[in-house]
């Protein structure tokens, strides 16, 4: 059983008054897996919070169908064991932390001494226990973030959806929010990540999908994604002008290169092995050698550009 | 169960957290204020600031009592409805309904909690007033009328129909303005004009605008007859309104308009 499953699914917006059609999602077929902490990303437009709202019950589809926990997602039962922080959250200004806390427990079926054991655990883990009876609407965006991932965890979900769970956040809670996501992923909870920094969606996650224009246009392990296949980096001291021209000479297929660094594109390591040997015996100082691999920024880009650039169509 | 009493209590406190509702209270604690200082009965005289009513205490009170159950029916329902017009709109705002919609619970279970959370603010409000002009009343004359605490019952059913009204236009405009506007106009203002116009014989020759607002004025909720029979009962006079086929047709617009609300919400994507 998948914990998040859609399949073939759509939705399209239609404007009442010019009933002109946006298809903001076009087929989108996914399956998250328990344990996993799973990116969804793209570009704005790509469609990642409708999809994320079909899968919560908040907006529902035009066709295709989605699951939780193998549940059809428009039974609310099936939001049992999810918890949710929104990109835009809205708490009740009105309330302290304590009691949106309390509330959102309440709505999530928690009941007695449990609850309060838990939310005064929870309290202190995003270090908001000194606020707790500050009311919300006095709360900075990073606190109400603190609280918000609080309230997403409050009933102890086995699925969490986290929508830029770290923005507003300064980078100390940042850090902090995503050693809670790695502790929870060793406790077997699956994480569905919806964020526009690439370089946290890189630190944590272990598959990601990238929607583009309504579609999964890349979907994949971060390791699977982010690499180029045979491509080795030989960073090199003060080489020589002709020492590119010497290596393709004798066989060896390179790459542009990229800033002090030969690209060698070798399919086992006796061809990188022969490269260095080359390169030694013209005298040259290597400084370092690795597996070439691109950011997740990078890989990011690429697709995107391949896919004809970004958009709602 | 504990959901549904979550939604209850954190709409009761937000009722509370907004100042109409805190107004509406200040203003009930007036009037009770007024008669806790203004009244007294000696023997079998009643003064009112010290000067002398002409008449026995018992009709007297039935007096106050019909005067303040009178401005409590206009100053309720007006302040009342402004005062539960934002909670639909507010509840569908983005980044609230998120939360709320992500929860184990049906849409129809959070829009029932909802409105039944409005229901318990303007209750508490009319429970207060009454109960505590009642009190007054009591304490002062030692007279007791079981029929002035039926204002209660009798104003929470005028209300219930211009909250499922309310409701179902949050529902559907999203818009608290516009909420409290038609809230007032349809319900409220329409009532009366159709009353008077099922009252009256203008439309006599013209069989079918007779029928077009017959049938309005039985589909709209009956508010004036409600309040006129309520203070009919206190004032202990000859009752000349038929009570069955009002409160009937006030709970059919209340249930009809409650179900349409309910049904939007619980087919609208967010």
């Amino acid at each position: 059983m998948h914990i998040i499953e859609t399949n073939a699914l759509r939705k399209t917006f239609t404007n009442l008054v010019t009933r002109r059609k946006v298809h903001a999602l076009r087929g989108v077929d996914l399956a998250v897996e328990r344990g996993e902490i799973f990116g969804l990303l793209g570009p704005n437009g790509a469609g990642k919070t409708t999809l994320v709202k079909i899968l919560l019950g908040i907006t529902y589809s035009t066709a295709g169908g989605a699951g939780l926990f193998g549940r059809s997602v428009r039974r609310s039962a099936s939001r049992a064991r999810v918890g949710y922080l929104p990109e835009n959250h809205r708490y009740p200004g009105f309330l302290k932390g304590r009691q949106v806390m309390a509330y959102y427990a309440r709505l999530s079926g928690m009941s007695g001494g449990a609850r309060k054991l838990r939310i005064d655990e929870l309290l202190k883990l995003v270090r908001m226990a000194e606020w707790a009876k500050t009311k919300m609407g006095k709360y900075s965006k990073g606190m109400q973030q603190r609280v918000g991932m609080a309230v997403s965890m409050v009933h102890d979900p086995d699925l969490l959806v986290l929508d830029e769970p770290t923005d507003g956040v300064d980078p100390i809670g940042r850090k902090e929010i995503r050693d809670i996501l790695l502790e929870l992923k060793e406790r077997g909870k699956t994480i569905f990540l919806n964020s526009h920094l690439l370089s946290e969606v890189e630190l944590v996650c272990d598959r990601i999908a990238i929607l583009n224009k309504g579609k999964v246009v890349s979907e994949g392990s971060v390791d699977e994604l982010t690499s180029v296949g045979n491509v080795w980096a030989i960073r090199l001291q003060d080489a020589p002008e002709h020492l590119p021209k010497l290596l393709t000479e004798k066989g060896f297929q390179l790459r542009e290169p990229d800033e002090d660094e030969l690209m060698l594109e070798a399919a086992d390591l006796a061809t990188v092995n022969g490269a260095v040997d080359l390169i030694r015996a013209e005298g040259v100082q290597i400084a370092g050698i690795r597996r070439r691999r691109l950011t997740l920024e990078e890989m990011f880009i690429d697709v995107i550009e391949r896919e004809g650039g970004s958009g709602v169509k | 169960m504990i959901r549904f009493w979550a939604i209850i209590g954190n709409t009761f406190r937000e009722g509370i957290a907004k100042k109409t509702i805190l107004t509406i209270l200040v203003l009930s604690t007036l009037i009770i204020g007024f008669f806790l200082l203004a009244l007294n009965v000696g023997g079998d005289i009643m003064y009112l600031f010290g000067a002398e009513i002409d008449e026995l205490p018992e009709e007297a009170l039935r007096g106050f009592e019909a005067a303040v159950v009178a401005f409590f029916y206009q100053i309720s329902i007006f302040v009342g409805i402004f005062a539960v017009a934002s909670f639909f709109p507010s509840m569908q705002e983005k980044g609230t309904i998120d939360l709320l919609l992500s929860r184990p619970m049906s849409r129809f279970s959070i829009y029932t909690a909802k409105f039944l959370g409005c229901m318990v603010i303007v209750f508490v409000v009319a429970a207060y007033t009454i109960l505590g002009t009642w009190a007054i009343f009591w304490l002062k004359t030692g007279i007791a009328h079981k029929e002035y605490l039926y204002t209660i019952p009798i104003f929470m059913l005028a209300f219930f129909a211009f909250m499922g009204f309310i409701a179902m236009v949050g529902v559907i405009t999203r818009s608290t303005t516009l909420s409290a506007i038609l809230g007032i106009f349809f319900p409220f203002f329409f009532s009366l004009i159709f009353l008077g116009l099922h009252n009256s014989r203008i439309l006599s020759g013209y069989s079918f605008w007779h029928n077009f607002f017959e049938t309005l004025y039985w589909i709209f909720p009956k508010t004036p007859e409600l309040t006129a029979w309520n203070i009919d009962i206190i004032a202990g006079g000859a009752i000349d309104i038929d009570p069955v086929s009002a409160i009937w047709s006030t709970l059919a617009f209340a249930v009809g308009t409650f179900a349409i609300g309910a049904l939007i919400f619980q087919k609208r994507s967010y």
